[in-house]
């Protein structure tokens, strides 16, 4: 019973910490890609 | 010294000249990138540096052996060096009459220059240091004097480094004829 | 309780449970009607003494920015050299849980400094940064950071590394580091806006 908690406990962090770096990696490329996109036009209408 | 202000000035108004340099200083995005990536280095450069230096003091990672930890921290800190240096760089060929005569930035190369002697120091006294107290909490008090010295100098670099923004010492603020001569002003010059 | 409440798998229900609430907040107007609840918050900031200080003596805050970037490049390499060993980059003949427990007491404290400072500066320009979308950003950023290491990354080693899917502690390294990459970059990009 206690190993088999442990093991659950080790898997419940391994699949948190998958879920969590997921979700922070899509959220970072969104967040900068928009950012250069940003840039890109203002570039674009400084500039043509 | 107004000999030597009048050659920096002349330079920095040559540099001044480059269509490159007033491309850089008006392109907002291009120059605080640049500026960002200045800053942002820190993480790599003095982030490694003062990982080493604390250690030496026995505040810092004392678990790691402390030449193995400054040798192998070594790498990634120049890597970061070599960024700021690049960087920096760049952002005085962007506004370089400006710079040059900014005390900010006159003592911060002169404690650079001192930091970097230290640095020196500090390794060929790591080299001859030997092995026996690597896994020590503190390395030999020699080593310890260097390490504080280089945290001590950095902090001041980077405070000067920060106070190069304000106008505070600018020429064109008229500072006394002291401090003018210390940033290099030049009397009647027409370019800031 | 929480074993009987989320079953076998609480931690992996809870950061499940934080995006959906977090996307449900940035998506509807919960968003707006919390920024505007904090207005005065902000106004308040201002007329503490940090801010008042920062306000009247210029040299006090470029003292304070200067202080936030030395703790900055701290956080930054204990940041690096945790990251790093987790990507297997760098001391790569000491064990992840050994480097990142290491470096742990050196984050906390450049953290608790940077934070200090941090809230120092804010005060100073709270009405200017309220306006800012960049410093939202930061703050989110900032509070994913410390979600992330204290929530995720510490939990995690805590468990048997050795035996752990390597890719896995990439993953959760290069996550790491792009948010902290963000919360410096943004927090550059505070002082060239407004």
């Amino acid at each position: 019973m206690e190993e088999k908690n442990s093991a659950n406990g080790n898997k419940d962090t391994a699949l948190a910490a998958l879920l969590a770096a997921t979700a922070v990696i899509i959220g970072f490329i969104i967040y900068w890609s928009d950012e250069i996109q940003a840039v890109r036009e203002m570039l674009e209408l400084a500039y043509g | 010294m107004d000999v030597f202000n009048q050659l920096i000035y002349d330079f920095a108004a040559w540099v001044d000249t480059h269509q490159w340099s007033t491309a850089l200083h008006e392109s907002f995005y291009v120059y605080n990138w640049i500026e960002s990536t200045h800053v942002v280095a820190l993480t790599l450069s003095l982030g490694m540096l003062f990982l080493i230096d604390l250690r030496m003091l026995g505040l810092a990672m004392a678990d790691i052996p402390a030449s193995t930890l400054a040798r192998r921290l070594s790498l990634p800190m120049f890597l970061g060096f070599t960024v700021m240096i690049i960087t920096g760089l760049l952002l005085f060929y962007a506004i370089p009459v400006r710079s040059a005569q900014s005390l900010w930035l006159r003592i911060k190369l002169v404690l650079l220059f001192a930091a970097a002697i230290n640095a020196w120091l500090f390794h060929r006294r790591l080299r001859t240091a030997g092995q026996s107290w690597d896994t020590a909490v503190k390395a030999p008090v020699r080593l310890q004097v260097g390490a504080s010295l280089s945290i001590t100098l950095w902090v001041l670099i980077v405070i000067c480094g920060r106070l190069i923004a304000y106008d505070w010492f600018d020429c064109r603020a008229e500072p006394s004829s002291f401090i003018a001569t210390l940033a290099g002003c030049i009397a009647d010059q027409e370019q800031f | 309780m929480n074993r009987a409440l989320l079953g076998p798998y609480p931690r992996t229900i809870s950061v499940g449970a934080v995006i959906v609430f977090g996307l449900a907040f940035a998506l509807t107007d919960a968003r707006h009607t919390t920024w505007e609840a904090l207005l005065p918050l902000f106004e308040w900031m201002e007329a503490t003494s940090p801010g008042v200080i920062s306000q009247t003596y210029g040299a006090v805050f470029a003292l304070v920015e200067a202080a936030h970037l030395i703790a900055m490049a701290l956080l930054g390499g204990a940041v690096l050299v945790a990251d790093g060993r987790l990507l297997g980059l760098i001391l790569r003949d000491f064990s992840v849980s050994r480097v990142l427990d290491q470096s742990h007491r050196l984050f906390v404290w450049s953290l608790t400094a940077m934070i200090l400072s941090g809230v120092f500066m804010a005060c100073g320009v709270a009405l200017k940064v309220y306006y800012l979308n960049v410093f939202w950003y930061k703050m989110l950023a900032l509070v994913t950071g410390v979600f992330f290491v204290f929530f995720i990354r510490r939990p995690l080693l805590r468990g048997d590394v050795e035996n752990m899917n390597p890719q896995l502690l990439r993953l959760v390294g290069i996550a790491s580091l792009m948010i902290w990459f963000s919360v410096a970059a943004t927090g550059r990009w505070i002082g060239f806006s407004g």
